[in-house]
């Protein structure tokens, strides 16, 4: 295992980029390769349970590296995976599978769901149809684990030092253009101007050390809309390429855009509380843990908490989603 | 309930240029009536001053509104709650609905009925509607317009309720039909109506295409669907609409053919990234400006991708590429579908 991500960070400047740009590209790899630390690693070797035989890993349109942390702990209790991407969109599954196979890892590639069907482990990310029509086909007795789209927040509180808060949430928005489930689709603050100034230069720093990528004409439509809501209800501060949304908390629609802010100002994190309910089954990750060691915000109700500039960057060892993804692929 | 002042004056000039460019004679520049409009717009709603970049002093500077931005505010100058007239959007796509505000339908009545007869003189006295009765679906933009063509002889039958198609209604309908009928119908509904047992309609009939498959499952393509229609009812001709709940107006055309607006609707293609227009003639994310749309907005922008062509009649293409580069957050319809009130109501 650690023959393949080493290979793999050695490599890295030559991954399809898959949309980014070859900085942003680079760091969305950095961040998913930094989770296999050699400690992450043997944790995963020494857990219990036997290992499926065989396993295929689905990614349905999700992020470029989605699938990585999922190969690591399967390949690195022995079983095989199939990796299957959508039709005509590889994305980096070729590049992971040259180097598994010339680290002696048994990864295969494929775009038929059919791979799917004789396999006792399934792992699907993708739409909520998608996880059903992989659950519907599965054999009988396989396990499938299905992981739907979720979206994140951040809490930036008053307390915070916003310089250091505004590059660290920069960095979670760059990373993978803000497309990733764990993105913050919204940042809820009680200091709203103060957010809005301090990350005003933060997202052009970071648009200067990571340009953003390709931007679909659908996704630049979604913009200008969101454009029109902010200007039209609250505050909208363009970038060439980024923008800061400031809406009120009665037009949040939890929905990332790439390179976008969305910042919604409450008077309390009560009211940040209530207004994440509605939401709260489709939350992922809650950047509530200040930065670094800084002052800790309320529980917003996501299964992951991390501090703000480490959102893109889950550990390896966690609940994923919720699941103990380490149990939950061995037998 | 009272329109701020000078809507009147407007609403008159716009009435003045639709019956003057229906004779060839436009009684102002299509542009000077736009920015007349659209400033009286930027003047009485702050959504749409906060959208005008600029004075609106040229046609440039009319602000297109984005037609999600329906979904979420109420755009335009009537402010009352509930607005005297509503038309919403589908929501098929599961996103919210738009939703269309408007003082009166005069000039909606107006332009779509005389435009529609211009561009189908031979448009039936009798409809038969594969859409939802006004009378259950009082929203339906598309559903009111179609029942103002028959006039004050003809009549019009409704199929659809609930979504659903009234099979037995149709049959009914059109074996009590004494001459040729104008079908109305969505695309889809003509699709389901052409899945089970049909028969020619009566000579000299028209069928009306309208809409996509957006957000339905079926198994047949636009052209697949004009084709079996043509097959299996034998109209004289088919003809096609594109319309919007967030226009008042509407463009016509034959399958296979550009559509042709009014001389009161200018279609413009953008850049998607810039919004800037692009030439005539290549392909862009369509935005329209409807002089009809006094109570709303001038300028919209719509997430359809076509080529505008130098006659200024639109050619689609579909909607824009790239709704599922979303990655594995969240989508605006599951968004929506947990959204705890609609804002715009």
């Amino acid at each position: 295992m650690r023959a393949w991500r080493d290979a793999l960070r050695a490599h890295a400047d030559g991954a399809p980029t898959v949309g980014l740009s070859a900085q942003g590209a680079r760091l969305a790899l950095d961040l998913s390769l930094g989770a296999l630390t050699d400690d992450a690693l043997a944790r995963v070797a020494a857990q219990g349970g036997e290992a499926f035989d065989r396993a295929t890993v689905i990614t349905a349109r999700t992020v470029a590296t989605a699938s990585l942390e999922w190969l690591a702990v399967l390949l690195g209790r022995g079983t095989a995976v199939t990796l299957k991407h959508p039709t005509g969109l590889p994305g980096l599954g070729p590049w992971l599978v040259d180097h598994a196979i010339a680290a002696g890892l048994p990864l295969a590639l494929t775009d038929d769901r059919a791979a799917a069907r004789d396999t006792p482990l399934v792992i699907v990310m993708g739409d909520d149809a998608t996880v059903r029509a992989v659950r519907e086909t599965a054999e009988p007795g396989a396990r499938v684990l299905g992981f739907g789209h979720r979206f994140s927040v951040a809490w930036w509180g008053a307390d915070l030092p916003a310089d250091a808060a505004a590059d660290a949430l920069a960095l979670d928005v760059a990373a993978h253009d803000t497309r990733g489930c764990m993105s913050p689709a919204v940042v809820l603050t009680d200091a709203a101007d103060a957010v809005v100034a301090a990350l005003t230069p933060a997202l052009e720093r970071a648009q200067g050390r990571w340009p953003r990528g390709h931007v679909a004409p659908a996704e630049h439509a979604a913009i200008r809309t969101r454009d029109a809501l902010a200007a039209a209800t609250g505050q909208l501060v363009r970038g060439e390429a980024w923008r800061i949304h400031r809406v009120p908390a009665s037009h949040l629609v939890p929905v990332a855009l790439p390179r976008c802010v969305q910042v919604v100002g409450v008077a309390t994190p009560a009211h940040a509380q209530a207004l994440l309910a509605p939401w709260a089954e489709v939350l992922s990750t809650q950047a509530t843990a200040g930065v670094a060691a800084g002052p800790r915000g309320p529980d917003l109700g996501a299964p992951r908490t991390c501090a703000l500039g480490t959102m893109q960057a889950p550990p390896l060892v966690r609940h994923h989603d919720g699941v103990d993804h380490l149990r939950a692929m061995v037998r | 309930m009272n329109a701020p002042d000078g809507r009147d004056a407007l609403v008159a000039r716009v009435h003045a240029f639709l019956d003057g460019s229906l004779r060839g004679a436009p009684p102002e520049p299509f542009d000077t009536l736009a920015v007349a409009i659209s400033r009286w717009q930027v003047d009485h709603d702050p959504v749409l001053a906060a959208l005008a970049e600029d004075p609106v002093d040229a046609f440039a500077d009319v602000p297109a509104v984005p037609v999600g931005l329906f979904k979420q505010l109420p755009v335009g100058t009537v402010k009352d709650d509930p607005a005297p007239v509503c038309f919403r959007t589908s929501g098929t796509t599961g996103s919210g609905r738009g939703v269309h505000r408007l003082r009166d339908t005069a000039l909606y009545d107006h332009g779509a009925v005389a435009w529609a007869r211009r561009m189908v003189p031979d448009l039936s006295a009798d409809v038969v509607a594969l859409l939802d009765d006004p009378a259950d679906a009082p929203d339906s933009s598309l559903s009111h317009m179609v029942a103002r063509f028959p006039g004050a002889t003809g009549s019009v039958s409704w199929h659809v309720r609930d979504g659903v198609l009234d099979r037995d209604g149709l049959d009914r309908a059109l074996a009590s039909a004494v001459g040729p009928v104008f079908v109305a119908s969505t695309a889809f509904a003509l699709a389901e109506w052409l899945d089970g047992d049909v028969s020619a309609l009566p000579p000299g009939s028209l069928v009306m295409v309208t809409g996509g498959f957006k957000g339905r499952t079926t198994a047949l393509s636009d052209d697949d669907l004009y084709a079996a229609a043509k097959a299996r009812l034998a109209p004289r001709r088919v003809v096609t609409e594109y319309g919007m709940t967030e226009l008042s107006s509407q463009l016509w055309g034959h399958p296979g053919d550009a559509y042709r607006g009014p001389p009161w609707l200018r279609a413009v293609a953008v850049d998607p990234a810039s919004g800037v227009p692009v030439p005539r003639g290549t392909a862009g994310q369509l935005r329209f400006y409807d002089l009809c749309n006094v109570d709303s907005t001038v300028g919209v922008e719509t997430l359809d991708v076509g080529v505008v062509h130098g006659d200024g009649a639109v050619t689609l293409h579909g909607r824009l590429e790239g709704a599922d580069r979303r990655g594995c957050s969240l989508t605006v319809e599951e968004a929506w579908a947990r959204r705890p009130s609609d804002p715009t109501t």
